[in-house]
């Protein structure tokens, strides 16, 4: 479990962080949320769909990276085994959160129960004098990163479902070994309704910049066949 | 006008839950929005007040406001919705003693349990009386997931979906509200606030205008009459008599208040609870932002103050702080519903206790087929008026039968209130010969034949073995050969209760969800 606290300088100065398996957070997760502008790179190698957040019921965006729920095929304890590694599986224990009362303020945060903290081996977060080292700041600008990537996805989501173009699927194939594998709840791009759009909606798509994000989707959806592959490949 | 004039201007007058349902069901399907052939008015006085009472619906309420374009969050928000799974009826089937409460379900759940394909009810009633399950507990799902005050369904599950079949309780003054808003904005209703004083009648017995107070007469081809028990048109204006059915069901006598939350957490009943007393019932049901509280009796039967007494103890330590507001009803139809240019829908037409919660059901099946078949010319309103007049009379008796059911086959005799109620004479033929019939054969599919029969096979078990009717099984059970497909079903109403029981939330933290994100299209 994580434990995120408000960033302090008082009560964090002496923490330091350990490298650590770049992916160590994503053993078991099936599907990985990412931002939009990640969805041009991810399409390559993961189907980018919408599933629903189940405590909230709202989309979200993520590459599968398995064909069943809670497994990774892209694990592996000598590392992770695609090319791209989904931002927000990169391990980091520092993160930024909303502050409830004003949503447009951010404060940066540490999870104190990470694996990757240590008093004694790694990277120390503030230097000697107690300001913020150069470290930090690029786990900051990180996270900065990530946080205005993930906040572009429900605008670009709540365009879809007022244009009519998501579609719910459920991902069903047949491996070599014979096992029937199985994922539910899964949203995609209705390339039939797309096709279907009239001019104005689609001028509307473009000037959006949504289109490519759109098609980075569509394209993905080869990459299921590349999940099956890489599926019975491990399990020969 | 001519008898080959286009009926193009329809007026209803009211603006209830009837008036604004029958505006939005008929504009929607007219296209008053875009299409200016037809026009749909509705006309409210400014000064009365709607009833505002009514608060359960039927499944079938989904349905319309889905097609009237409506967001179920929104209407949720907006009008203290709360998710209905059916109702749970306490302390009917006898006389309670001391503190003892004993209730069964009518749960709404038709999924897992469809005794249209396969009644599970004969080898239920064939299992060892004393160790077996409550029927209702033994075949519906749904009856586990109330009684855990589970909601029907999820965040994730899109909207006007069910994982168990729903409708929804409402706060009927905040639904006017938000139809009437709706109706206007987006389906292209005309809206008239004005006192109607009279409909004006032309040679051949039509009405063609309403005089009003603020605005002079108002001319249209067709009228609808959501008046309420008053019935203007239909009644004052074209004599229609008004029947009573005081000889069948007695209640005449409401007392209705609302009651807060504890906290904020308290939970909240996924089912109406209709609780029987002495002399008359209680109704409590569950709103998001408060209990809608009332007891229904008969004058006959007991005073006013004895009442209020029985609702101020079943209320308990809140009921000295409350408002009560006292209603009068006869139960009873007009012996038409539909005369000339001239229908009447909701409490202008007919009206029966809100035991089973018909009455916005009764508006949305008139609504609808009154779109559906709504007459081109004064030619055709002969043939369109018999077949509706003979459709919803028959819903209409279907209606009254079920609702006596639930008293007329009680044990209770703590009072003649139920002593008068299983009087053979205050029985319906129809009913007393359906019952006459269970006695030695299980109720089949080919008891309830009629397409338009608003309350099935389903619902009659439910309340029949709810009730603990008795069916003699010695007739039956040699006829019964398929125990392990009846096994098996009775394991799969357990298996998908636990499954659902673990995977649903809880009826509050569902709408509490619905609140702050609520459900996605899709």
């Amino acid at each position: 479990m994580s434990n995120y606290q408000p960033l302090d300088k008082s009560k964090h100065q002496e923490l330091k962080i350990k490298p650590i398996h770049p992916c160590v957070l994503a053993k078991e997760k099936g599907v990985i949320p990412i931002g939009l502008r990640e969805t041009v790179t991810a399409c390559a190698e993961y189907p980018v769909v919408f599933v629903k957040d189940d405590s909230t019921g709202q989309f979200r965006l993520v590459v599968l990276v398995g064909l069943r729920p809670n497994q990774s095929l892209f694990y592996s304890s000598d590392g992770w085994l695609g090319k791209h590694i989904p931002k927000s599986a990169r391990s980091s224990p520092i993160a930024l959160t909303q502050i409830a009362s004003d949503e447009h303020s951010l404060i940066v945060c540490v999870d104190t129960d990470s694996k990757m903290l240590s008093k004694v081996d790694g990277r120390s977060l503030f230097d000697d004098n107690g300001a913020q080292s150069d470290f930090l700041n690029e786990l900051i600008a990180d996270a900065e990163d990530l946080y205005a990537d993930h906040q572009l996805v429900k605008p670009f989501c709540d365009l879809l479902l007022e244009q009519n173009l998501l579609s719910p699927f459920s991902l069903n194939v047949e491996a070599e070994d014979g096992s029937n594998l199985e994922l539910k709840g899964l949203y995609s791009i209705d390339e039939a309704k797309l096709n279907q759009l009239d001019k104005d909606m689609l001028i509307k798509l473009r000037d959006q910049g949504a289109l490519p994000f759109v098609y980075a989707m569509l394209f993905s959806m080869a990459r299921i066949d590349s999940l099956l592959k890489r599926y019975n490949e491990q399990s020969r | 006008m001519n008898n080959q004039d286009s009926l193009s201007h329809v007026i209803v007058v009211g603006g209830g839950t009837a008036g604004w349902i029958t505006a939005g069901i008929l504009a929607k399907r007219f296209d008053c929005a875009n299409n200016q052939s037809m026009r749909v008015s509705l006309v409210e006085s400014p000064n009365i007040p709607i009833l505002g009472v009514g608060e359960g619906t039927w499944p079938t309420i989904r349905n319309t406001l889905q097609s009237l374009g409506i967001s179920e969050t929104e209407f949720i928000r907006n009008c203290d919705g709360t998710f209905k799974q059916g109702s749970e009826f306490v302390n009917w089937v006898h006389t309670p003693k001391d503190g003892e409460k004993s209730s069964y379900y009518h749960p709404l759940n038709s999924v897992y349990h469809s005794a249209y394909d396969f009644n599970l009810a004969a080898y239920w009633l064939l299992q060892d009386s004393e160790n077996r399950q409550s029927y209702d507990f033994a075949t519906a799902s749904q009856a586990h997931i109330c009684s855990v005050f589970k909601a029907p369904k999820k965040i994730t599950t899109p909207e006007f979906s069910a994982l168990q079949n729903y409708s929804y309780h409402l706060d009927a003054n905040k639904f006017a509200r938000f139809m009437h808003e709706h109706c206007v904005n987006k389906l292209g209703v005309e809206y008239i606030s004005a006192d109607v004083l009279r409909a004006n009648i032309d040679n051949d017995g039509y009405i063609s205008s309403l005089q009003t107070e603020q605005v002079g007469t108002i001319s249209g081809d067709f009228f609808v009459d959501c008046t309420g028990s008053r019935a203007l048109l239909l009644g004052e204006t074209l004599g229609v008599a008004y029947q009573s059915i005081k000889d069948v069901i007695f209640n005449d006598r409401a007392i209705a208040t609302h009651v807060p939350y504890e906290n904020d957490d308290s939970p909240i009943a996924s089912n109406t609870i209709a609780t029987a007393h002495q002399n008359g019932w209680t109704w409590d049901i569950g709103l998001s932002e408060r209990r809608g509280v009332g007891i229904v009796y008969s004058a006959d039967h007991t005073s006013e103050a004895e009442a209020e007494l029985t609702l101020k103890s079943y209320i308990g330590a809140q009921a000295d702080s409350l408002s009560y507001r006292g209603l009068q009803f006869e139960s009873g139809y007009r012996e038409k519903f539909w005369k000339k240019n001239c229908v009447a829908i909701g409490m202008s037409a007919a009206f029966i206790e809100p035991l089973e919660a018909s009455a916005i059901f009764l508006v949305e099946a008139a609504a609808n087929m009154l779109a559906e078949q709504f007459p081109s010319t004064r030619d055709d309103l002969k043939y369109v008026s018999e077949q509706y007049n003979d459709i919803f009379r028959l819903r209409w008796d279907k209606t009254v039968d079920f609702v006596k059911l639930h008293y007329c086959i009680t044990k209770r005799r703590d009072s003649d209130y139920w002593i008068d109620n299983c009087a053979v004479n205050s029985i319906p033929e129809s009913l007393q010969d359906k019952l006459k019939h269970w006695q030695s054969h299980l109720p089949s599919k080919y008891d309830f034949d009629y397409a338009f029969e608003p309350f099935v096979l389903d619902s009659y078990l439910f309340v029949l073995y709810g009730m603990q009717f008795q069916t003699k099984v010695k007739y039956i059970s040699n006829r019964l050969t398929e125990w392990e497909k009846a096994k098996y079903m009775f394991d799969q109403v357990q298996s998908v209760a636990n499954k659902l029981n673990q995977e649903l939330p809880t009826h509050r933290q569902l709408l509490n969800q619905v609140k702050e994100y609520g459900f996605s299209t899709i």
